[in-house]
């Protein structure tokens, strides 16, 4: 199979804490990936350790087959990763097209003398940046708000600014933290068909989520977590009949996930 | 009208009231009050872009200044450069001096570039002091020439009042363009998040350091045209107090915004002459003004206008560069 990215034997700890032991999985290219697991499970450490922010103490990380676990993050996100945040980071004193402006930063080369005197190549490429960007604001939805500062806007348009400036490079992967945690159901709705629709543009998407509904609707592979282990990886099918992952969710009740994140959302 | 439309309005009132206020000084040290308002725009825009943009704070751009005097005036009195030449190397040296000090210290988190900056302020103001061959040593270095091109001589108040204010008005206009730009963007990216700014790309260290770099090169150029404005440099006036001083502008203006640095300096640099009239006291009323000012205006001046100017006419659409 293609794939995107492949996790090979990752292992991170932090002082006598193991938060990820020798995990190997991989995610396919142009489909949707989520990584699952109850807190603690080292799922963020995992994007953490893809994205560039730490290095992993063993193991590899390869992105469309070249070694990406060393590189830092800037180098990472020209080779076409990016991602977004899990308690939000986007830029409160930029407006919103102005972060979506940043998001093609990757993707463009301009430098400090050509900014400053304006050189032909730079003024092409500013209108190349803002006309990038306006199209993504229409593709998320953002539009109308390209104008006020990011701080501003609700938490829901906050997380679509920071999808947005993740898209708009046209990245091979995008990592995703959480993208619907501390939405409402119907902006979780929203976001779902969101991430249903950049999959149509063969973009690879990778999810740490704890929504299960949302994992279940979006994803085509699912890799449980748990105590920085893996022990399941498959289809959403598989993953809610498998044994071990129904007991590490339920504590031993044979019972089918989806009552997990409905008893999770009551 | 968009933003750099704006912008270049703004810039053509500034320049047209740079053009006509010789026409109402009657007194001439009105007129070397604005030299030195220029001069000061001058390194002010550079730390702005520092400070403002990237985020990071410099206590040592005097320092910088007086690299670009002392070397500037060293370089033209004693070796007998022309002053412009002169004063671009002082420019290329000071740049490799700010490389030095902010290629360790800007890959760091935290503020270590206050501290290493504050150091080197302290190490050039003795270098001045006790390299008295070259620099003069404590009663400064003296005989410096006034800067000549095409044929005319910048010395008197009047011609160097049309050479500082067309440099700072450049200096103004660069300084806009990179902030409006790409990179401009990545600069104040990175000072929300940079977490988030090196994930879209934005090589954080590297942007740091090139902007110091950048704002080490305003500061020497200023230095520059003061050590061949004024003919004699002495040591004290590039020491710690003058550092605070231009960062204290950068915040009375208005971090952040181009224009809140040249306000600040606008603003303060004539204010010490015209508290005279306290007397004794005009320590107490600048200090006290300073602290009203940024107590009750923390953005700064700018910062006071954006919230005032509703209340006089439409409201701004935009955010001005």
């Amino acid at each position: 199979m293609d794939d995107i990215l492949a996790v090979e034997n990752l292992s991170l700890s932090f002082g006598g804490l193991q938060a990820l032991d020798g995990v190997s999985f991989s995610a396919p290219r142009g489909l949707v990936t989520a990584i699952i697991g109850p807190n603690g499970a080292g799922k963020t450490s995992a994007i953490n350790c893809m994205s560039g922010v730490y290095r992993p103490q063993g193991g590899r990380v390869m992105l469309d087959g070249r070694q990406a676990s060393g590189a830092p993050q800037h180098v990472l996100a020209r080779r076409g990763l990016t991602r977004t945040f899990q308690n939000l980071q986007v830029f409160a004193n930029l407006s919103v097209l102005e972060n979506v402006m940043v998001g093609l930063h990757a993707v463009t080369k301009s430098g400090f003398l050509g900014a400053m005197f304006r050189l032909p190549g730079h003024r092409a490429e500013e209108r190349a940046i803002r006309e990038r960007a306006l199209e993504m604001l229409d593709f998320i939805g953002l539009a109308e708000l390209s104008g006020q500062p990011a701080g501003q806007l609700s938490y829901g348009d906050r997380k679509r600014v920071e999808l947005a400036r993740a898209l708009v490079g046209r990245p091979k992967l995008v990592l995703l933290d959480e993208p619907v945690a501390g939405l409402n159901p119907a902006e979780t709705e929203e976001m779902g068909s969101i991430l249903l629709k950049v999959r149509g543009t063969g973009v690879s998407l990778l999810l740490v989520e704890h929504d299960m509904a949302l994992v279940m609707r979006v994803s085509d592979k699912v890799v449980v977590l748990h105590f920085g282990r893996k022990i399941a990886e498959g289809t959403p099918h598989e993953i809610q009949n498998h044994p071990e992952v129904i007991a590490t969710y339920l504590g031993g009740r044979e019972e089918p996930i989806n009552g997990v994140a409905e008893a999770a959302h009551a | 009208m968009s933003r750099g439309q704006v912008f270049y309005l703004q810039m053509g009132c500034l320049g047209l009231a740079v053009l006509l206020a010789p026409l109402f000084m009657s007194n001439p040290y009105y007129l070397n009050v604005l030299n030195v308002v220029a001069l000061n725009v001058i390194a002010v825009t550079g730390l702005n872009l520092l400070i403002g943009f990237a985020g990071a704070v410099s206590l040592g751009h005097a320092a910088f200044i007086g690299l670009g005097a002392y070397l500037s005036g060293m370089l033209s009195s004693i070796w007998g450069w022309p002053p412009l030449a002169a004063a671009l190397a002082a420019a290329v040296l000071a740049a490799l001096v700010a490389l030095v000090i902010g290629l360790p210290t800007l890959r760091l988190e935290g503020n270590y570039l206050v501290m290493a900056t504050l150091g080197f302020n302290l190490i050039v103001g003795i270098i001045m002091l006790q390299a008295d061959q070259y620099t003069g040593g404590p009663s400064g270095l003296s005989g410096i020439e006034p800067v000549r091109l095409l044929g005319m001589t910048f010395s008197d108040d009047q011609s160097f009042y049309w050479l500082a204010w067309a440099v700072a008005l450049l200096g103004l206009a660069l300084a806009r363009n990179l902030a409006a730009s790409r990179v401009g963007r990545g600069l104040r990216a990175l000072h929300d998040s940079p977490l988030a700014a090196a994930a879209v790309g934005v090589p954080t260290a590297n942007y740091k350091v090139r902007v110091f770099v950048l704002s080490a090169v305003y500061a020497s150029i200023s230095g520059s045209l003061y050590a061949h404005y004024f003919g004699i440099i002495t040591p004290r006036t590039f020491d710690i107090f003058r550092s605070v001083e231009l960062v204290t502008m950068c915040l009375v203006g208005g971090m952040g915004s181009l224009w809140g640095g040249f306000i600040g300096a606008a603003f303060l640099t004539p204010l010490p002459q015209a508290l005279h009239v306290f007397d004794q006291y005009k320590d107490v009323f600048y200090g006290g003004l300073l602290m009203v000012l940024l107590i009750r205006e923390p953005e700064g001046l700018v910062g006071a206008w954006r919230r005032l100017r509703p209340r006089f006419g439409p409201k701004a659409t935009g955010r001005p560069a």
